[in-house]
């Protein structure tokens, strides 16, 4: 597993270099939302994912490491080991630049978007947004490719998202069954309005419960995606 | 006898192409040329055997355990290059080596360092701007840097100069000088396989027409030229394939000593090169 995360860094540690410091120039605008840091975050962490993903469908390296003395569920678990690291990473750049830019500036534009994000709750929803994300995207990968994979998971995510809104507007609107979910302070600040929802949940079942409760969903996730990734990859032809 | 790699009644079926009950073996010490023509089934042969594709049936044993079964294990012991190389194109060459490396337990940085400078390959130089034979060279300097016992090597002179082709062959016959060793050379270019070869494998549209020993094949298979009388129905069974021109026919023939004493002097007998033989076996309207 750590051959696969090793000649993954290898390969393209600069690329992963260079979109950390874009994302620093991206959060010193005082302008950001919490929302949008996080979005861009788990899109930074998503891209970082496919970057190697990438080059090897460029080089079709894939024959090469697949002819290589090592199985494919090693190949798998390698590629979700990285996503787990990728996390990790995303973590402290999004958090740790958070933190660093509210200390540095203290316009009060910065410490309205970023303080709701500095919370446990804050690192919990990015957690496991970014977690459902990478976890949704490698079994698709591993059965359908880089293109097929890319395209059914961006349209289909595409496709979710809008299904959730009309859904909640049919439920909450039409039907009077539950009460709106995208309220107007979610859309002023969907972040802070996402992670105080997170938060009432953190409030219920105490930190150390919640801690646990998170990590063991991203647990499930991953351990999900990796057995769903291997049967796929398993059947894949080079 | 004890075989580096046993293949029998291998199959695969890509529904345009078949390769049906491929069985030959590879004995410990010796190279086996795997020759035919474009799209005969050699690569899909040496996918099958790194597990690259799935079979559909039969079996593949490497140092008698089951390629996938032991697939780790037994991929330790093979070095192998593709028809074309596949690394990380911008890397440079010891940064690609570091990340194949680590799969390796038997790999030695020195003989890799040693065989860059051998082959002419600077270490700091990317893979993108090697030229194809550079390439190739490269493939074959991993390959051989991690002390296999059986070398797998799709079309690795294509591309090579000659005065390096000559080298490599040269390395061949001394790799299996180590009696544990076996080398598997699928190529076009079957005047490298006549140097260095003890065993040839024809394949043909999916099906092995012969697997034997070179210096056997050579000594029996025949062209024979002559006139028309040569297409005689009685004539026809020794021949295994036939190529008619306007006044003349070529005919190949997989007994030389039968042919001759069936023709005798009626027609000019040549002994078959490797090279006759593909062509005949592809080209020729056979009755094998």
């Amino acid at each position: 597993m750590l051959k696969t995360c090793r000649k993954d860094y290898l390969a393209v540690r600069w690329f992963w270099l260079g979109s950390a410091v874009l994302y620093l120039l991206y959060v010193i605008q005082p302008l950001a939302s919490s929302l949008l840091l996080m979005a861009f975050g788990m899109m930074l962490v998503l891209a970082d994912l496919m970057i190697p993903l990438f080059i090897e469908d460029k080089d079709k390296t894939e024959i090469l490491f697949a002819s290589l003395p090592t199985s494919r569920k090693d190949i798998v678990r390698g590629r979700h080991l990285m996503a787990g690291f990728l996390l990790a990473g995303g973590v402290l750049l999004i958090f740790g630049s958070a933190a660093g830019i509210k200390k540095i500036f203290s316009a009060p534009s910065y410490q309205k978007s970023l303080s709701p994000l500095l919370t446990v709750e804050g690192v919990a929803g990015f957690l496991i947004a970014a977690g459902l994300l990478t976890a949704s995207y490698l079994p698709l990968y591993h059965r359908l490719g880089l293109g097929r994979g890319n395209m059914v998971f961006f349209m289909g995510g595409l496709a979710l998202l809008g299904a959730a809104a009309g859904l909640e507007r049919l439920a909450s609107k039409t039907l009077n069954l539950i009460p709106p979910l995208f309220t107007a302070d979610f859309l002023k600040d969907p972040g802070q309005g996402l992670i105080g929802r997170i938060g009432a949940a953190r409030t219920e079942m105490g930190t150390p419960l919640f801690v646990a409760a998170t990590a063991a969903l991203l647990a499930a996730l991953f351990w999900i995606s990796a057995r769903l990734s291997t049967r796929f990859y398993r059947r894949r032809e080079f | 006898m004890e075989y580096a790699l046993e293949i029998n009644k291998l199959s695969k079926d890509y529904g345009d192409f078949r390769l049906r009950g491929v069985t030959f073996a590879l004995p410990k010490g010796h190279i086996m040329g795997l020759i035919g023509p474009n799209g005969a089934g050699k690569t899909t042969i040496i996918k099958l055997i790194l597990n690259l594709i799935r079979r559909d049936g039969g079996e593949i044993r490497i140092f008698g355990g089951d390629n996938l079964a032991r697939e780790v294990e037994i991929k330790s012991r093979i070095g192998f290059v593709h028809d074309t190389p596949y690394f990380f194109e911008h890397l440079t060459l010891t940064t690609i080596a570091r990340t194949v490396a680590p799969y390796y337990p038997g790999w030695d940085e020195r003989l890799f360092a040693r065989l860059l400078d051998e082959f002419d390959l600077p270490p700091k130089k990317r893979f993108v701007k090697l030229s194809r034979g550079m390439k190739m060279k490269f493939a074959l300097a991993v390959a051989l840097s991690h002390k296999a016992d059986l070398l797998i090597l799709d079309e690795p002179t294509s591309g090579l100069d000659p005065v390096f082709r000559r080298d490599l062959l040269g390395r061949l016959s001394a790799f299996i000088q180590d009696e544990g060793k076996a080398v598997l050379f699928s190529t076009h270019i079957t005047s490298d396989l006549e140097r260095i070869a003890d065993f040839i494998t024809f394949i043909r549209e999916g099906e092995v027409v012969f697997s034997a020993p070179k210096d056997e094949i050579l000594g029996a298979w025949a062209v024979v030229k002559g006139g028309p009388e040569l297409l005689a129905p009685d004539l026809r069974p020794i021949f295994k394939a036939v190529r008619k021109r306007e006044f003349v026919v070529q005919a190949l023939a997989a007994d030389a000593a039968e042919t001759r004493r069936r023709l005798g002097g009626s027609a000019v007998i040549e002994k078959a090169t490797l090279e006759d033989i593909m062509f005949y076996l592809s080209k020729g309207n056979g009755h094998a």
